[in-house]
């Protein structure tokens, strides 16, 4: 593929963008728990703690694109 | 009518569907940093397809993951054997299943009053199913339960039972209509300030007959 412009090499992995592949990463993983083995305990670990994980990853996430927004803008 | 063991649940495939999605997104988190580094990935994929990558693996995958699994979570704690993976629950689940019990719950499980989702039938308004309140009490016995700070036997709390659970199945069915201490006592009913156990026996054994330590 030829693209003139900037390529994925080029893409700064921020503080940001690492923390939300952390916790994104880790609330997968207690999702793939829960559903492959059904007991209490995989259901509190997605439950009351992949999910506040999830809901922090995409958070991060969506900070980092709203911040890589403004930036362009002020570009 | 309970669903044959060839019949599909939507439960099931929104399980298979939510495992697959979370372990896309897993390996691929894990997989694409490795192989941009290893084959050189970054200098062929364009910055726009890198972000298209990046919102997939980091927004629209994971929350269709977490969505499913909610689904399968509110789902699945429906069934009986979800409440009695709890030890707390176990004898209550065993006494509904003996067919010599002459308990309330025993009675409608072995002539099939309710044909599915027995434990679910008659505590709608608690647990992961009621209203938010509900909720959060059902998250706060599942984080008692895992960090093991109850103490045994467990008290029923939320007195009196509410009446309503039993109402809407039996009231207005003309059996129920025809006995003459229903239609009496029908307004102290719906508020719950007669108990139908009052009459109708006890819906679990009591607390001192059930050994929970075992």
């Amino acid at each position: 593929m030829t693209d003139s412009g900037p390529t994925l090499a080029r893409v700064k992995v921020s503080k940001k963008l690492f923390a939300a592949v952390g916790c994104i990463g880790f609330s997968m993983l207690t999702v793939i728990l829960f559903l492959a083995v059904r007991s209490p305990y995989t259901m509190f670990l997605f439950a009351l703690v992949g999910q506040p994980a999830f809901a922090a990853g995409v958070g991060l996430y969506l900070w980092e694109v709203y911040a890589t927004l403004r930036r362009h803008r002020e570009i | 009518m309970t669903p044959g063991p060839h019949v599909l649940e939507f439960s099931s495939i929104a399980r298979v569907f939510g495992i697959v999605i979370a372990s896309i997104v897993l390996v691929g988190l894990i997989v694409i940093p490795l192989w941009k580094k290893s084959v050189g990935l970054g200098s062929v994929v364009s910055f726009t397809s890198a972000k298209v990558v990046l919102m997939i693996l980091l927004f629209a995958f994971p929350t269709a993951s977490v969505g499913t699994a909610n689904y399968f979570l509110f789902e699945d704690t429906k069934h009986v054997d979800s409440c009695g993976q709890c030890h707390t629950m176990r004898p209550m689940v065993e006494d509904m299943r003996d067919p010599h019990s002459q308990t309330l719950a025993a009675r409608h499980y072995k002539f099939h009053w309710i044909q599915k989702d027995n434990c679910f039938q008659c505590h709608t308004d608690y647990g992961l199913h009621g209203d938010v309140q509900a909720k959060m009490d059902g998250l706060r016995h599942l984080l008692k339960y895992v960090t093991r700070t109850y103490d045994e036997p467990l008290a029923y709390r939320r007195r009196p039972y509410n009446n309503a659970n039993c109402l809407r199945c039996h009231e207005g069915v003309a059996a129920w209509e025809a006995v003459s201490s229903h239609r009496i006592l029908r307004e102290r009913l719906q508020r719950s300030e007669t108990s139908c156990t009052s009459c109708h026996g006890v819906p679990h054994p009591p607390i001192d007959r059930v050994n929970v330590h075992d």
